[in-house]
């Protein structure tokens, strides 16, 4: 066991020494009875010594490889070669510093990146094997939207049939007014079947799921999540039983206060889950929490075509694939459409994973993102890179040296690579401190409805990446220029002084690939991000339709059920006339949701003396419900017709016989003639008819990006609200009216719930949160790679000039001039960047089709785009190349000669 | 450059002489290399640059290991034995041998 301890000892540095005494000695032995032999021979001592000496050969190669061959040896070599990495690094501070910069700045950018991608797109959701979850909602390919809910038969008889799921469940958002007699509160939640809570591996703290019976008479029972049970229970542990008031859902035909019994509290807090139709608008995200659930509605067998209200959610059977899953699901929906023609015609189920659905939105703009900081750690490496291998040039001479006096090869590639380990270790540390305060930084200004984007961060995961990424790029950075260095000629090298001329052309081609690599992949981002800055002027350009500056709007809501529906829309309309008297404000109205957050309410329209056509294949048009005086407020231009009057709020609730549609609308419906007095109904085609008095443009509700759809207005009188956003147009910037307003709402009525209170100019800036969040990071990475790649392009021009002192010296001297030297180094530079240029242009065109997603108005491949960020690289990279080769040429003959 | 590769042709073949010459007794480096020079009748000329490292190779492999004590002239010195695994080795080695160099002979025998 004695070579263990050997290893052990070894391995430490304290015994480093001991080590190389032990070594000592046993060669001076040998050398020793060398000597004594030769004496034997009849050598005299001094002879004989010498003798054993020659015999013996180089002590110091003897010694190297023995430290080579001992293998354990390394790490002690290891901190050798560290402690002599930091002495060499040291003294060229400049270099240090810059090297350590451009990587940390790369690194850091590529940690922020991944713990972004960690957070959003790899940790699993907080479900037990939530990667075998998926929603089932349904889509007609007939119909516009390419996907829509479910209807509470249909989720039945799926998960009755479907035998790719262990288990189905189906559930809708929804809201609840808790009263305590004093005040209300809104909370959040959920209505589900039963099997919801075991289908996602919630527990219960206390209590239990639904019973079968509650379950179908759609009982009066809760539960309720933790945080709720906390803060306004104090977490009483006997509360199960115990009944709450409530102020009904809106579609129960009483209102007033309800009892409801708790039934169970959960176990664990689960975000909303994205629903498949979200007739509520956005407020419920994957970064809210559930706060209640409330058994699912009534079974009613009429309601199988009603598709606006569920979604269902389901576990796949082990082994089961998401493709037979789908399969399987076509299947079924083919039969239920056999046997329900008139509702299930046309219509099949979509099954896509949990994971992916929640991700749907941010993912093409991450993986975009990871792309481009990949790029910019490219460039990055290939620019420290480079100045590594004008490093290596200056410091020929030291390794000529340390060979000569017998360093191995082998041990001199590891010194350089274990300094360009070092370096990025550095840089490493450096950028997981960046990356610190880049996710801050960058969380700013992330679209809101990413989902957990709160739980990025950097942790023990995140700063391994960082690590691992620094090792990586350490070898990465450091190989070709250890590699290149080490084909170095010894005795050439100590005589010339370091230009040992093949070595230096294969040095330069080394630059020049690496330089024109950096060239062709900053021209992929710079095109990139030209391409994403055009797009997004573009979105801003879109005529939203409204005048957005001094506009507030603030999202009311009152306690539903608490009063009858014709209260609801006294109670609006006193409130905006009371508005309209206040100083400052210009005018009010409401609308039942805020602008560019669309909420979707669509129906199936039947024009009048329109032929036939089936049920299912009906175009779509948008109902939306106003307050007398929306359009005054909005500034929407009035195209035919008349707008709303006093006497169009009267007639029956649920039926508006006039009403105004939007431009797009009127031109889908009666190309080339007056949609004033045309006639249509909604939702079925014996409904009472609705006649067109008013058109006006369209309005984007939707995203800008969105393209305009037919839309209707109803009078708010005749579909009264609970929930509307007042629109308050001020004469003074409306975020001074926004405590005025609120004063005002609720003194009208003290349980209202109050939303989104914001300027429009906000809530359209909020809008854009995705393509300004791209546009801004990408951007940031193009400049920052636009740099990297300018200086690295003057390094290699530098280098190549101070290469070619004696040669342009000699070139003066015979009489070339000034210009034409720079002329035939700029051409030089100009044919690296040429070449890297072509390379780019192929790459970005290969690459175009993954940004095209993320564009609006603008093709992946506009050539215009591409022609402009080449040529600024040309220029750039011109410039770069001048400014060397002009202070190069400006060296008199003389001296270039004489400096050789 | 042609050290190096005479280096790599060597060093199997090496290693396999080293294990030799101490099978029977434990011997320092001086001696190893008088050893194979006198086993070889003087043909084969061990370089220390080849030597030193492949002990310590042998001994961190574990098939040698060493020991300082006492030479025949009284001076300290550093011997080298052969461990278990070494002197199994050394039967596989010698038998790769036996059937390369015999592989070799019949191909310069033939035609």
């Amino acid at each position: 066991m004695s070579w263990l301890r050997n290893i052990v000892a070894r391995s430490t540095g304290s015994s480093d020494a001991e080590f190389e005494g032990q070594l000592d000695d046993e060669l001076q032995f040998h050398v020793d009875r060398q000597t004594e032999e030769n004496i034997k021979c009849g050598m005299d001592r001094a002879t004989a010594r010498r003798e054993a000496l020659r015999q013996f050969g180089g002590v110091e190669q003897v010694r190297e490889g023995v430290r080579d061959a001992s293998r354990i040896v390394w790490l002690s070599d290891l901190f050798r070669d560290t402690k002599f990495s930091l002495r060499m690094l040291a003294r060229s501070p400049a270099f240090a510093v810059t090297a350590v910069v451009v990587l940390g700045v790369a690194i850091g950018l590529s940690t922020t990146i991944f713990s972004f991608v960690r957070a959003i797109l790899i940790e699993p959701l907080p479900f037990a094997n939530s990667e075998r979850l998926a929603v089932i909602g349904t889509f007609n390919s007939n119909r516009e939207p390419p996907m829509t809910g479910a209807s509470w038969p249909d989720i039945v008889d799926w998960k009755k049939s479907a035998k790719s799921f262990s288990d189905m469940a189906a559930f809708k958002n929804g809201d609840m007014d808790l009263s305590d007699g004093k005040s209300t509160q809104r909370i959040r939640g959920l209505f589900v079947t039963r099997n919801f809570f075991e289908l996602l591996g919630i527990p219960f703290s206390l209590g239990r799921s639904f019973s079968e019976s509650e379950e179908n008479d759609s009982a009066n029972a809760l539960i309720l999540n933790r945080e709720l049970w906390k803060s306004r229970y104090q977490q009483k542990p006997d509360i199960v039983g115990d009944s709450v008031d409530v102020y009904s859902w809106i579609i129960r035909p009483e209102h007033g206060l309800s009892r409801w019994q708790i039934v169970g509290i959960a176990g664990q807090e689960i975000p909303f889950l994205p629903v498949a139709v979200d007739a509520l608008g956005d407020r419920f995200g994957i970064n809210d929490q559930v706060q209640f659930w409330r058994p699912i509605g009534l079974y009613d067998e009429a309601e199988r075509k009603e598709r606006w209200e569920y979604t269902a959610i389901a576990r796949l059977n082990p082994g089961v694939t998401i493709e037979q899953a789908r399969a399987e699901m076509v299947t079924i929906s083919s039969h239920l459409a056999d046997e329900y023609p008139e509702a299930n015609n046309n219509w099949s189920a979509r099954v896509t994973p949990l994971n992916e659905l929640v991700t749907s939105d941010i993912r093409p703009a991450l993986q975009l993102l990871s792309g481009a900081v990949a790029f910019l750690l490219l460039i990055a490496c290939a620019n420290v890179a480079s100045l590594l291998i004008v490093r290596g040039i200056a410091r020929q001479q030291e390794f000529a040296v340390r060979i000569a006096v017998g360093a191995g090869r082998w041990r001199l590639i590891r010194q350089l690579i274990t300094e360009s380990i070092l370096l990025c270790l550095a840089g490493g540390a450096l950028g997981a401190l960046l990356s610190v305060w880049c996710i801050d930084a960058v969380r700013l200004f992330a679209p809101t409805k990413v989902p957990r984007l709160g739980e990025v961060s950097v942790d023990s995961t995140v700063l391994m990446f960082a690590l691992g990424l620094s090792l990586m790029t350490g070898l990465f950075v450091g190989i070709l220029p250890a590699c290149l260095a080490f084909r170095t000629d010894v005795n050439g090298t100590l005589k010339s002084g370091g230009r040992g001329s093949s070595a230096a052309r294969s040095r330069k081609r080394w630059m020049a690939i690496l330089v024109g690599g950096e060239v062709a992949v900053c021209l992929v981002l710079l095109t990139g991000s030209g391409l994403l800055i055009q797009s997004f002027a573009a979105i801003i350009g879109v005529d939203p339709g409204f005048r957005t500056d001094n506009l507030m709007t603030m999202t009311v809501s009152l306690p539903q059920g608490k009063y009858e529906w014709k209260h609801n829309t006294e109670f609006c309309v006193e409130l905006t006339s009371k508005l309209r008297t206040v100083p400052g404000i210009a005018a009010a109205s409401a609308v039942r949701g805020v602008p560019t957050r669309e909420t979707n309410f669509d129906a199936p329209v039947f024009i009048d003396g329109a032929p036939e056509i089936p049920r299912d294949e009906r175009p779509d048009v948008r109902l939306r419900v106003v307050e007398p005086g929306f359009f005054e407020v909005m500034e929407v231009p009035l195209l035919e017709g008349r707008l709303f009057e006093p006497a169009d709020s009267i007639g029956n609730i649920g039926h508006a016989p006039q009403i105004i549609c939007n431009e797009t609308m009127a031109r889908r419906h009666w190309p080339g003639e007056s949609a004033i007095g045309k006639k249509f109904c909604v939702v079925e085609a014996d409904y009472d008819k609705m006649e067109v008095v008013g058109v006006v443009g369209d309005v984007q509700f939707g995203a800008l990006v969105d393209e305009a759809r037919p839309e209707i207005y109803y009078p708010e009188a005749l579909f009264p609200q609970s929930e509307f956003t007042l629109l308050v147009r001020t004469e003074v910037p409306p975020e001074q009216m926004m405590g005025v307003v609120e004063t005002l709402v609720r003194d009208a009525e003290p349980d209202v719930v109050i939303t989104d209170t914001e300027s429009m100019d906000t809530v359209l800036s909020k809008s854009l949160s995705k393509e300004r969040f791209l546009v801004l990071l990408l951007s940031a990475f193009s400049l920052g790679a636009f740099l990297l790649s300018v200086t690295g392009h003057y390094g290699v021009v530098a280098y190549a000039v101070s290469q070619r002192r004696q040669e342009i010296g000699i070139r003066m001297a015979l009489g070339a001039t000034v210009p034409s030297i720079v002329r035939m180094i700029v051409s030089e530079g100009l044919l690296i960047s040429g070449m890297g240029l072509v390379v780019g242009l192929c790459l970005s065109l290969a690459l175009s089709q993954f940004l095209q997603s993320q564009l609006f108005g603008i093709s992946a491949a506009d050539p215009l785009t591409l022609a402009i960020a080449a040529g600024v690289l040309l220029v750039a990279t011109s410039l770069a190349s001048l400014i060397p080769s002009i202070r190069g040429a400006r060296v008199s003959p003389a001296s270039a000669l004489r400096s050789s | 450059m042609t050290a190096k590769e005479r280096l790599e042709l060597l060093q199997g073949t090496l290693d396999m002489l080293i294990l030799k010459s101490i099978c029977h007794a434990p011997m320092h480096g001086f001696g190893i290399s008088v050893r194979i020079r006198q086993m070889s009748q003087e043909v084969l000329q061990v370089e220390q640059g080849s030597l030193y490292p492949a002990l310590y190779r042998l001994e961190n492999r574990g098939w040698i290991k060493s020991e300082w004590g006492v030479s025949d002239n009284n001076r300290r010195a550093k011997f080298y034995e052969l461990t278990n695994v070494g002197q199994k080795q050394l039967g596989v080695e010698t038998a790769n041998w036996e059937r390369l160099s015999s592989a070799i002979n019949l191909v310069l025998a033939t035609g």
